[in-house]
C-alpha cells in the first residue's frame, strides 16, 4: 500500500487576514466609537468619530432624551433601541449603570432623543466604514 | 438649554463634521463637504420654519 498523498488531503480554507482584520475593526468601532479606526491606524478619523459620537450621545442624555428598550404595544421602539444600541459602550454603560427614564413632557426630550439616536446611527456607519477600510475598499 | 436654534446648530455641526470625515478623504474636501451639509441643515431648517409661520393660525 502506498501512503496517501498529503497534498491531496482537503484542508479548510484559512481565513483571509484582511477579512478577519476588517471584522475586528468593525466590532471594535461599534463597541468603542473610533476604536476600529484606531485599530487600523486611522488616528484622525478615530478621534473625530469618538468626539462626535460620544459628545452627541452625552448632549442627548443631558437634554433628557430617552434610553429606549423594547416596549410591548410599541413595535417602533425596536428600531429606536437598535439605533441607540449603535452607539456601543456609551449606550450600554448608561443602560446598565444609570437609570434614565427620560421625561416626555420635558422641553428638550425630543431633541435629546434625536441626538442619541443620531449618535448611534452614525457610529454604525463608522463601523461599516472601518470594515471597508479593513478590507482595503477605502483608503 | 432650551434654545431650539442653538440645539439645532450644535446637532448640525456634529452631523456635518461626522459626514465630512466619513465621505471625503482630504482635509479640504472634508471641510467643503461638511460646510455644505452644515449650511443645508441650518439653512433648510430655518427656511422650512419660516414657511411654516405662514401656515400658523392667525398669521
Amino acid at each position: 500500500l502506498s501512503e496517501p498523498d498529503s497534498s491531496a488531503v482537503a484542508r479548510p480554507p484559512e481565513p483571509d487576514p484582511s477579512v478577519t482584520r476588517a471584522w475586528i475593526a468593525a466590532i471594535l468601532a461599534w463597541i468603542i466609537p473610533g476604536g476600529g479606526h484606531l485599530f487600523l491606524g486611522r488616528r484622525g478619523r478615530a478621534l473625530v468619530y469618538f468626539l462626535v459620537v460620544v459628545s452627541m450621545f452625552g448632549i442627548g442624555l443631558l437634554l433628557g432624551g430617552k434610553i429606549y428598550s423594547i416596549e410591548s404595544g410599541a413595535p417602533l421602539t425596536f428600531f429606536a433601541l437598535f439605533a441607540e444600541l449603535g452607539a456601543g459602550a456609551p449606550f450600554l454603560l448608561v443602560k446598565l449603570l444609570v437609570s434614565v427614564p427620560g421625561d416626555p413632557a420635558g422641553a428638550t426630550f425630543e431633541h435629546g432623543s434625536a441626538f442619541m439616536l443620531t449618535a448611534g446611527m452614525m457610529n454604525l456607519l463608522a463601523a461599516l466604514d472601518a470594515h471597508d477600510i479593513g478590507l482595503g475598499r477605502k483608503p | 438649554v432650551k434654545d431650539h436654534l442653538l440645539l439645532m446648530t450644535v446637532y448640525s455641526l456634529g452631523v456635518s463634521v461626522f459626514f465630512g470625515t466619513l465621505w471625503r478623504d482630504t482635509p479640504r474636501g472634508r471641510f467643503r463637504y461638511g460646510a455644505v451639509i452644515f449650511a443645508s441643515l441650518v439653512g433648510g431648517s430655518v427656511a422650512v420654519a419660516w414657511l411654516m409661520t405662514l401656515l400658523a393660525p392667525g398669521s
